[in-house]
């Protein structure tokens, strides 16, 4: 019996898990729909002038709400012009966030510049073209996979750490953190002198995922973008008032919503039935033990002495059904994600809906569990204590 | 020290105890004996305050326990060592844990007591792997590790063999020549036993 009430604990806690992990990216994934919808303010404000500021966060949301929007085949387009100046470069490359090349323009699909992997080895930003290692198209990388490629015309062994293509979509993406540059000897002279960037973000619903290319075209027509040897360009304007064209940007928040709801939803029924288990749990724990309910007042112990007791029982419980849970869904997680890289090519899709076992997540499951499970096992000991002792013996 | 004036008991409308009348004093033994059904389970547990008559009046060291609050009767069970009939040994701990569980012995005393009952070997085993026997004695160990004031036990000596029931009689009997008092309960005359007061329950009393 003592082996199921573990398991049932384990199996509430991965619920609980997954209930909380999907709230957090629920939230997130709505949360930052609305940030990224004032990236462009923040670049057209007070932001870095030569590079387009787009907080980390702000990033990832892109990110996540990529996946989301590729569920319901909405592409998102990055599109980014950002003139970078040669003051920034070789500066060392810890705390930087993103940085956005200004050989980086790159629409979806047709990208032509493939997937492409700075190395952060030398601790700096690259200085020039030579050091940007290329690697071939259709290869996906996670964080920390070392990898070997072409860099200064020899191959060298680079370790990945904070950037890379991170879908069939996006394209590479490196922003410098302004706080991070007002932070650097001279960071300020590098805002002030540097050129303005712009960037933005456009999303596209494509009715045919094998048509990117065709919608990309038209897409590029609608920019103006021009493009010879060695060169391309197009009116920045443009970009901007076709990004925030009230239909596409309806649409991107409604699909959003539609979403973060239905995740909402599905993890009110994750959380419904963890409280439901838990309390199962708890009443059965106790009930089919009641004569030990019994005994214990036979010994002489009094009411809070017992309710105590089996409230201390079940927080051992669950911390072993925590350790346990926390373990497999380390496990599965780890699993899935390796799955999805590996077999259908998706890279850090972890970020976008998946279980984040993070601490608060892990303190707020622990904290619920703790809080239902000793609600039940009061009630249930409570229950039981008012029962003659004498009838509570009987069920030995 | 336990005083029952016309105790009453019945469950629905059965009736199991009626008119019981008993007096013992610090120090004394009582032997509860009657055959099966009369009721010798009962008349023990409404002494250890397990469970309440219907009628009449209990007092446990001076205290009412039919009128008595909760903190009085957990204080007078704390005073008693209750050894029950079927043994009530918690599965999951060893025979040592549940002995030491409410124990206000040392365990090294804890220890020389079950080996000089013939559980020195059984002490890291679990309940499910005793003999009845083995089941008994155990149990008897935790009321008397306890080191209560009133040993109450319901039939100690059932499904032991008469060595087993020396030792056990030895260990009551010790437990009474410190000065405490023992409610025992058999099916026949206990005559290993110091007893001081023999009380007889038939059928329909």
């Amino acid at each position: 019996m003592f082996t199921v009430i573990i398991m049932a604990s384990v199996l509430s806690w991965l619920v609980s898990f997954s209930m909380s992990s999907n709230m957090k990216a629920s939230v997130n994934n709505y949360s930052k729909t609305l940030t990224f919808i004032r990236v462009d303010h923040y670049v057209q404000g007070p932001g870095i002038n030569n590079y387009a500021v787009i907080p980390s966060n702000v990033t990832a949301a892109i990110e996540s709400l990529q996946h989301v929007k590729r569920l319901h085949k909405l592409y998102m387009f990055y599109i980014a012009r950002v003139v970078r100046n040669t003051n920034i470069s070789g500066v060392p490359f810890e705390n930087l966030t993103l940085f956005l090349m200004d050989s980086a323009i790159a629409l979806g699909l047709s990208e032509t510049i493939p997937p492409f992997i700075i190395d952060i080895q030398s601790g700096r930003l690259p200085i020039n073209g030579s050091e940007i290692a290329i690697t071939g198209p259709g290869n996906y990388y996670k964080l920390d996979d070392e990898i070997e490629v072409a860099f200064n015309g020899t191959i060298t062994k680079v370790k990945i750490s904070g950037f890379l293509t991170m879908s069939l979509l996006s394209p590479v993406q490196m922003v410098v953190h302004k706080d991070f540059l007002s932070s650097m000897p001279g960071g300020d002279c590098v805002i002030d002198e540097a050129l303005r960037g712009e960037c933005t973000v456009l999303f596209v619903e494509v009715d045919d995922i094998y048509n990117v290319d065709e919608v990309l075209k038209n897409l590029r027509e609608l920019i103006g973008w021009k493009e010879g040897e060695g060169w391309e360009e197009w009116e920045i304007r443009d970009v901007y008032k076709i990004t925030y064209d009230e239909y596409l940007l309806k649409r991107t928040l409604e699909l959003s919503e539609s979403s973060a709801f239905v995740t909402i939803l599905l993890t009110s029924g994750a959380l419904s039935f963890s409280i439901i288990l838990i309390m199962i749990t708890s009443y059965l724990n106790i009930n089919i033990r009641k004569w030990e309910v019994g005994l214990l007042r036979s010994f002489g112990l009094s009411d809070n002495e017992i309710i105590t007791a089996y409230i201390l029982h079940l927080l051992a419980v669950t911390v072993l059904g925590v350790v346990a849970a926390f373990s497999v869904a380390h496990i599965v997680v780890t699993f899935i994600e390796r799955l999805l890289i590996d077999a259908l090519g998706f890279g850090n899709i972890i970020s976008a809906a998946t279980i984040e076992l993070t601490p608060l997540t892990m303190l707020l499951t622990f904290t619920l569990t703790i809080v239902i499970g000793a609600a039940s096992t009061f009630i249930t000991v409570s229950m039981t204590l008012r029962k003659p002792i004498e009838d509570q013996l009987r069920e030995f | 020290m336990i005083e029952l004036c016309d105790v009453h008991k019945s469950y629905g409308a059965i009736q199991v105890l009626s008119d019981i009348n008993i007096q013992v004093c610090e120090g004394e033994c009582l032997a509860v004996i009657g055959k099966s059904g009369t009721g010798k389970t009962t008349l023990l547990k409404i002494i250890g305050t397990l469970a309440m008559p219907n009628r009449g009046t209990v007092k446990v060291c001076g205290v009412d326990v039919t009128k008595a609050r909760h903190k009085e009767l957990v204080s007078i069970r704390r005073s008693i060592g209750f050894s029950f009939q079927q043994s009530l040994l918690l599965p999951y701990m060893t025979v040592i844990e549940n002995v030491m569980l409410t124990s206000n012995m040392g365990k090294k005393e804890v220890i020389e007591m079950l080996d000089f009952i013939g559980l020195g070997e059984r002490i890291n085993h679990k309940p499910g792997k005793l003999s009845e026997g083995e089941k008994k004695r155990a149990d008897l160990a935790r009321a008397l590790a306890k080191k209560p004031r009133i040993l109450i036990t319901d039939e100690p000596f059932s499904n032991l063999d008469s060595e087993r029931i020396e030792k056990v009689s030895k260990l009551i009997n010790d437990f009474l020549e410190k000065g405490r008092t023992v409610i025992v309960s058999s099916t026949s005359e206990v005559k290993s036993l110091n007893i001081t007061h023999t009380f007889r329950l038939n059928k329909n009393q």
